[in-house]
């Protein structure tokens, strides 16, 4: 197992941080979050891009979509519970204003998508390819949505669906699948996504949550993410990555080198930052830092070799 | 805008729960008034803290924060020579028409911070009156402002000093008597600011208001602190953080907000 990881570095030819997620080539494994690096550029006056292998955009929709209203944060004692509702500027003024603009940063770029339906999940998919975009993220997980229909990633008949049509609308390019840690079984989705032929799967999204202000007698329901999630991301990745055979992009609660490790080691390929950006704006250089002196102090020539280190088990290669 | 480590230069209690302290400055952009600056009084705390910046001066930067909640706590129990992470300078300050020749600043309770560094631009320009409301006396923190040429009309709900009542009857008394500013900025509680949007579109004159909310990163990322405001016939959403936090009173849509900015204490 460790030996044919070890010849599929050596034919891709990856050195030291590069790593692959399907046909996408990321410079490093550090990946921004969708939705909490905006639109990929405005940290352009306080940030060094150059530690970021892809920056994943705020979830786009065909139309503009305004998000939930106030209150849409809530922070717990390790965590941040958020109910922003996928407010975007829509598909043709992120066309017109973003995209030229987020293609000059360096960073590999990945459009996450949603839509109400399955027919404008595919026109974004179109759209997108026709603007020769590298990556879409399909986000199926969102827990905020105020919408009568079934969060998609939670039924994995519903997921392979969605994702073997929008297959057919974005061909040849680089599809992922970000997946809900909602559901009781996140492996069967997660094969769902494969079979309908997603080239990888990012895990995961928030964990659906609620808050009591006493205060104002109310609740703030939402999405957790934080390090109070990182538990639940680490054995989801776990789980997934010995159910299917697609590289994983793992995330939540990553605030140290050390988290980002802890989730390669389970088997994911590349790591998201997400809410940990907002409190350390360094940390994607930290990240790089800590991978590059793990290679350092085991000698090894490429972080492939870390992939799935501890969670070797069963997986065919 | 810049993230560094900053040393606290100084640490003060100025009376119940409300504490002044003075950081280093290094940040290479200057700061206007207005503006804020998020620290990050922990790693045990998630989010990076805002608070409006008070005073600048090449070398240091002062703030006026409340003991709130855990962080705001652990924030009090910093010495001077401890360094905090700050990054700054965050948001668009206050407005400052070269042009305006008389404006007037209404300040409650701890609403005062970003007021106190505009008046120190203000009043060495303009013929500037400062209104200044809080619980009591022991919260209206006189010893912060500075020594200059301006009006000081102070409130307080106890009558313990200057008028009793809510500093807006104070600014209004005036209004009524036939004195008239030009522009109004005004930075306080909630209804304050709802109350001074209301005496601003009575006798016409343009509010600049300072709102709080809960943000997140800070930096215009998360869209967690966004607000509907009107322009023209359409309603627009804007980021309190990157967009604000000063924005023209007539434009907010208070009854939106009013919902939130009441939980904007805790942890």
């Amino acid at each position: 197992m460790a030996y044919s990881r070890i010849k599929k570095a050596a034919r891709d030819k990856l050195t030291s941080l590069e790593v692959k997620i399907g046909p996408l080539r990321l410079s490093t494994p550090v990946v921004m979050a969708s939705g909490t690096f905006g639109y990929g550029l405005e940290m352009k006056n306080l940030i060094n891009y150059r530690p970021i292998g892809a920056i994943v955009t705020k979830t786009i929709s065909r139309y503009s979509w305004p998000g939930n209203p106030q209150p849409r944060l809530w922070e717990t004692p390790s965590g941040l519970i958020n109910s922003i509702g996928l407010q975007n500027v829509g598909l043709d003024v992120f066309l017109r204003q973003k995209l030229p603009r987020l293609r000059r940063l360096g960073p590999k770029i990945i459009v996450s998508i949603a839509g109400f339906t399955s027919e404008e999940v595919c026109c974004l998919a179109r759209e997108l390819l026709a603007h020769r975009v590298e990556a879409l993220e399909m986000n199926i997980s969102c827990p905020n949505l105020k919408s009568k229909n079934k969060v998609v990633a939670t039924s994995p008949r519903l997921t392979y669906n969605l994702v073997s049509q929008v297959r057919k609308a974005f061909p040849g390019r680089c599809l992922l699948v970000k997946l809900s840690p909602n559901v009781t079984d996140t492996p069967s989705v997660a094969k769902a996504a494969e079979d309908a032929g997603a080239d990888g799967l990012t895990l995961i999204n928030t964990v659906k949550a609620l808050a009591v202000d006493l205060h104002n007698q109310q609740v703030i329901s939402g999405g957790l993410s934080g390090p109070a999630i990182k538990p639940v991301g680490l054995r989801t990745v776990y789980e997934v990555y010995r159910k299917v055979n697609l590289p994983l992009i793992g995330l939540g609660g990553i605030t140290c080198g050390k988290d980002a490790l802890e989730y390669i080691s389970v088997g994911a390929s590349a790591v998201g930052i997400g809410s940990g950006f907002f409190s350390n704006p360094l940390l994607p250089q930290e990240v790089v830092n800590a991978l590059l002196g793990q290679l350092k102090k085991t000698g090894l020539p490429s972080i492939t070799y870390l992939i799935g280190r501890l969670n070797e088990k069963k997986r065919p290669s | 805008m810049e993230i560094l480590s900053l040393k606290i230069l100084r640490m003060q209690s100025l009376g119940p729960d409300h504490y002044w302290m003075e950081l280093e400055n290094r940040f290479k952009k200057a700061f206007s008034p207005g503006q804020f600056l998020t620290l990050r009084p922990s790693p045990h705390i998630f989010l990076r803290r805002p608070f409006s910046v008070a005073s600048a001066s090449k070398t240091s930067l002062g703030i006026l924060f409340r003991k709130v909640g855990a962080a705001t706590t652990i924030l009090t129990e910093k010495n001077p020579g401890q360094e905090i992470s700050a990054l700054g300078p965050l948001g668009r300050g206050f407005p400052i028409d070269p042009e305006i020749k008389q404006s007037w600043l209404v300040a409650g309770g701890t609403g005062v911070a970003p007021l106190l560094f505009l008046l120190e631009r203000l009043m060495k320009i303009q013929k500037v009156s400062f209104f200044y409301g809080a619980g009591c006396q022991p919260l209206l923190f006189r010893d912060l402002f500075p020594q200059g040429k301006y009006r000081l009309f102070l409130a307080t709900d106890d009558g313990s000093c200057g008028i009793a009542g809510p500093v807006t009857a104070l600014v209004e008394k005036q209004l009524q008597s036939g004195e008239k500013p030009e522009v109004i900025y005004s930075s306080g509680p909630l209804p304050m600011l709802q109350a001074m949007n209301t005496l601003g579109l009575k006798y016409k004159i343009p509010v600049y208001v300072s709102l709080e909310i809960r943000m997140a990163c800070g930096l215009g990322l998360c869209l967690g602190c966004v607000i509907p405001l009107h322009q023209g016939s359409s309603i627009i959403l804007k980021r309190v953080c990157h967009d604000g936090p000063i924005f023209l009173a007539r434009e907010v849509l208070w009854k939106e907000i009013t919902t939130f900015t009441r939980i904007s204490n805790g942890l």
